[in-house]
């Protein structure tokens, strides 16, 4: 086997593996990329047995054959060596060279049979999402993943099809985001499970188009270009979320997204690592931000807000609150509150997502 | 506190006063005793004896369940008339502490004066009597307060510091078990005052730091500082089952009410905690435990729960019959900050 390959663009399909394996395994091959030829194509592979992803390079082939080789390494060789190409020869079943500019080396791999099979997803029930679409609302909804590993049923978003309507919900039991936009060809379909490695994958992809949506009992498929992202369908029931959109919180307070923005973020220099709470004091016309802790002191900051509520006030994680604010794109944000019991919902003003907020339980301070 | 469960009880009613009362589980059951009246004590009965052992000793021993809820509001009465001596008071037990008198002996007259007068407001007030021990450091205050129990009070000046500790035995030193009294015993030591032949380097060769421990002891030096309050480092709740647990469900179950009652004492606490630990005893004893800790402190019984599940589900236990199980909570922070839940139940 002897493949020539451009080596920007094979960088290119380079780089989306190297989330995929697995840096501590005691499987070594998880730390391997499968590349092999299939006829005119070269293709490469990465797993950790629950996200896999595979893609393909134009290259110039002669002969059959594969290896697989550590992911880090290979990706650091072809980064360093100079030259608009790089050819790779299969020295034999488990030693691969690689030429390009003036440098050779021969890498150890392991053999193609070592690497695992990656699961099929049958393609008949596509569905299509602009690409573009599909990363801005995960993007919305991320930073709500999980990442406690007993709640594992949490560790991902739910996908869920409406009838003409994509929405993507995640939470962590403290706090929740849900996002909703219009999708032409979508049908009503049972929700599914995401994981968050699989989230994290999508995002790094880059491209337009359409991306396309299969799914089988226990894996989905996300198609674009050449890219086939397959996931392990997370089990697991995901809680009731209409339930907790609180529909009656009465009072509103909009804010300019990025003042209030930095604000929390230097109240909350002020609070310990182990458990942050900011306070929130609302009064008309402003909002009093603080934090207190007893080994660091104290701050506090007035932001200028529309709120005709009279007193409330509420502690906070500002973390979530930072998050929620970053994951935003329009100047003005608005909170809905009722007490310092319930939790209060943030909102876009004039945003492009045809529904998008976050809940976020309050603090007891 | 002289004998402090049983005390209490005695004391709320006097048909008990004088009799052989212990505080325990029931001799049919695997209950043990919590603790022992002075006349229950004349018949060989322990704290930590199983009872069905204890009622062998003496047939009319009367049991009684204890009520922890009782002898803790009990116990904070009582350090509440300590504080009056001392800010510094520091419990190291529910019926134990030590008081740093250095900053008030003009106040009182004298550490001895001091205690007499914690002995009589203690009597008079809660109707308890309790043992006190006087010296220069905590090591002889509370070798002093066992020197002379129950109602006592002795009094070791410093220069009487080595006059009191030569003659007693070297299991009277805070440390010294049976396995560590064996291994002094085989080099010919079992008084604190034979202790005393040896040098550091030789006790340190022995027995490591904590020979640099013994070789202080023997000598009464103590630098342990009192402290004013003792920070609590874990909440945990513990059950051991009449008969063993055979299934996983009914397992769940007890971790359900061990994580609840965890959490409740927490709350109550006002403290938060970053790591779970489930403790497993399997019904050949062999004890296991496993923790989760997890990204930001939580008192929520639902995720104490879910944790304490996932790592009863990595044992061996439904393969292996259980006879006990525990759920705690460590790496506590105070305060009253607490994240709410979004769903129900947290």
């Amino acid at each position: 086997m002897e493949i020539r390959v451009n080596r920007s663009h094979f960088l290119g399909e380079l780089g989306p593996m190297q989330g995929i394996v697995e840096r501590r395994t005691t499987i070594p091959v998880l730390s391997h990329i499968l590349l092999a030829t299939a006829g005119d194509r070269f293709n490469l592979a990465a797993t950790d047995l629950d996200v896999s992803l595979t893609t393909s390079c134009d290259a110039e082939i002669s002969g059959e054959g594969g290896i697989a080789v550590q992911a880090r390494k290979f990706m650091e060789i072809i980064r360093a060596v100079d030259g608009e190409e790089v050819r790779l020869v299969l020295e034999d079943e488990k030693r691969l060279g690689i030429e390009a500019g003036n440098s050779r080396f021969k890498i150890n791999g392991l053999s193609p049979e070592d690497f695992p099979t990656l699961p099929e997803v049958q393609q008949d029930d596509e569905v299509e999402i602009p690409f573009a679409q599909l990363k801005r609302m995960i993007s919305r909804v991320i930073f709500a993943v999980s990442t406690e590993e007993s709640r594992f049923q949490l560790n991902g978003a739910l996908l869920g099809f409406k009838d003409g309507a994509l929405e993507i919900v995640a939470t962590d039991g403290h706090r929740l985001a849900l996002v909703e936009n219009g999708l032409e060809k979508s049908s009503a379909a049972e929700g599914v499970l995401v994981p968050r490695k699989a989230l994290q994958e999508l995002m790094r992809f880059e491209g337009d188009g359409e991306i396309t949506f299969s799914r089988s009992e226990h894996h989905l498929s996300f198609r674009l270009g050449r890219r086939d992202l397959i996931c392990r369908i997370l089990e697991g029931t995901f809680p009731d979320y209409e339930r907790v959109i609180s529909k009656d919180n009465d009072k509103q307070a909009t804010f300019g997204r990025k003042v209030l923005a930095e604000a929390v973020q230097r109240v909350a220099l002020l609070t310990g690592d182990r458990a942050r709470a900011v306070r929130l004091s609302f009064s008309d016309g402003k909002l009093m931000i603080s934090a207190a802790n007893p080994d660091l002191g104290e701050a506090v900051e007035e932001v200028e807000c529309e709120y005709d509520g009279g007193e409330l006030r509420i502690g906070i994680n500002p973390d979530y609150m930072s998050q929620f604010l970053a994951a935003l794109d329009t100047d003005q944000v608005r909170f809905e509150l009722k007490d310092e019991n319930t939790q209060c919902i943030g909102l876009p003003v004039d945003g492009s997502d045809q529904r998008y907020l976050c809940v976020i339980m309050p603090m007891r301070v | 506190m002289d004998c402090f469960y049983a005390a209490v009880h005695m004391r709320d009613d006097p048909s008990l006063r004088g009799k052989p009362v212990v505080i325990g589980g029931s001799p049919e059951g695997r209950g043990v005793i919590a603790a022992a009246s002075y006349e229950a004590r004349r018949f060989g009965v322990r704290s930590a004896m199983p009872s069905a052992q204890a009622i062998r000793r003496c047939r009319q021993l009367v049991f009684i369940r204890p009520d922890f809820s009782r002898y803790r509001a009990e116990s904070e009465q009582v350090f509440e008339i300590l504080r009056r001596f001392t800010p510094l008071v520091q419990p190291v037990s529910i019926d134990e502490g030590y008081l740093d008198m250095t900053e008030h002996l003009e106040e009182w007259g004298s550490a001895t004066a001091a205690a007499r007068e914690i002995r009589r407001r203690v009597r008079e007030e809660r109707q308890l009597t309790v043992s006190v021990g006087v010296g220069p450091n905590r090591l002889i205050a509370k070798i002093a307060s066992d020197f002379d129990k129950p109602d006592g009070l002795t009094v070791v000046p410093p220069d009487r510091v080595r006059r009191f500790l030569d003659p007693l035995p070297v299991r009277r030193l805070p440390g010294v078990g049976p396995a560590t009294e064996r291994r002094l015993e085989k080099i010919g030591v079992t008084l604190i005052g034979e202790l005393r032949r040896f040098t550091e380097d030789e006790l340190k060769s022995r027995f490591g730091r904590w020979g640099v421990a013994l070789y202080n002891y023997a000598r009464g030096r103590d630098e342990r500082p009192v402290r004013i309050s003792r920070t609590r480092k874990s909440i945990s709740k513990e059950r051991t089952y009449g008969t063993d647990l055979s299934e996983i469900l009914e397992m769940e179950a007890e971790l359900a009410k061990l994580a609840d009652g965890v959490a409740t004492a927490m709350q109550k606490r006002e403290v938060s905690g970053r790591t779970l630990t489930v403790k497993i005893r399997y019904a050949d004893f062999t004890t296991l435990t496993r923790s989760h800790t997890f990204r930001a402190p939580t008192r929520s019984a639902s995720i104490l729960l879910a944790a304490a599940r996932e790592l009863l589900r990595k044992s061996e236990a439904g393969k292996r019959r259980v006879r006990l199980l525990g759920v705690g909570c460590s790496n506590l922070v105070p305060g009253r900050i607490e994240q709410l839940g979004l769903f129900a139940g947290e």
